[in-house]
């Protein structure tokens, strides 16, 4: 973790719903760079619904906010760049910063998870929470 | 039934379909395959390069086309079920216009960008009431303030 702000959504991360993350983030960020917990990284137009399975991905805005990342850390220059996703078997975890353009991403994509689950082929979503 | 027809029926059954065989089951799948190979050349006269049939895809990776294969379920026009395929496969949609009156007419237009956004796009449009079920599979986003519709996806069947 890297502190800041948890969007939880209690639930298994379906097709459908990796499907929804990755064409939001496509949108929303084509520049981005994802990178794994081995620091493999992908670039967002490469990235496919599949490439996300149980692990944690950092979303970077650009390969340079990446860079910034590694040098400066958590800092105020780079806390509202950069979007960690952790997929548990059982409950997805958006960390972001609060108030910043990272929480309206994680607000966008919990709430569309949830708004889209009643009608499709996927587990129910059991809870939604927000944690400081 | 011959081997193909049987895949085909498969198929159907795999995605939960299998009540639409439940009569004159060669004719239906035979009906359903003619339907596969319309939407595949329709595909292929768009620019739509594809290695493989929809029916061999769907033999492949049955969860991926699931939601396509709901299209069979219902008497959907080939171009709409042309562009629901994109859809499922990644395409952007750009464009969705969608006329109806009461008792007389129904028009839906759809145009979508495949392999977001590299190639060009492609346009459909339906007078079939039909085709209306295209819209309840997208799914609805927000970015922000704006609107953001992607994603052809299966509904439940059970």
């Amino acid at each position: 973790m890297i502190g800041g702000y948890d969007i939880v959504l209690e639930t298994a991360l379906s097709r459908e719903d990796r499907v929804l993350v990755v064409t939001y983030l496509r949108r929303r960020w084509p520049d981005a760079v994802v990178e794994d917990l081995f620091d493999l990284s992908i670039g967002m137009q490469a990235l496919s619904p599949e490439s996300i399975s149980v692990g944690e991905y950092f979303v970077y805005l650009t390969d340079e906010d990446r860079d910034k990342w590694d040098e400066l850390g958590a800092v105020d220059e780079t806390r509202d760049t950069m979007v960690q996703l952790v997929v548990d078997e059982d409950r997805l975890t958006i960390v972001v910063e609060p108030e910043g353009v990272t929480y309206q991403i994680g607000k966008d994509l919990s709430e569309s998870i949830k708004n889209n689950r009643f009608f499709r082929v996927s587990a129910r979503v059991l809870d939604l929470k927000e944690a400081a | 039934m011959n081997d193909k027809l049987d895949r085909v029926r498969r198929v159907l059954e795999g995605a939960g379909l299998g009540w639409l065989l439940q009569d004159d089951v060669e004719v239906r799948c035979k009906m359903y395959l003619e339907e596969m190979a319309e939407m595949d050349a329709w595909l292929a006269e768009r620019g739509v390069a594809r290695k493989r049939s929809f029916l061999e895809e769907a033999e492949e990776d049955p969860e991926a086309t699931r939601a396509v294969v709901q299209t069979f379920a219902v008497p959907m026009t080939t171009p709409i079920r042309g562009v629901a395929y994109l859809v499922a496969d990644g395409a952007d949609i750009r464009d969705i216009s969608f006329e109806y009156r009461d008792g007389e007419s129904v028009c839906l237009k759809v145009a979508v960008a495949p392999g977001s956004g590299r190639r060009p796009v492609v346009q459909a449009e339906s007078t079939e009431v039909w085709d209306v079920e295209f819209l309840r599979h997208l799914s609805i986003m927000k970015m922000g303030d704006q609107p953001l519709l992607s994603g052809y996806y299966a509904l439940r069947t059970d």
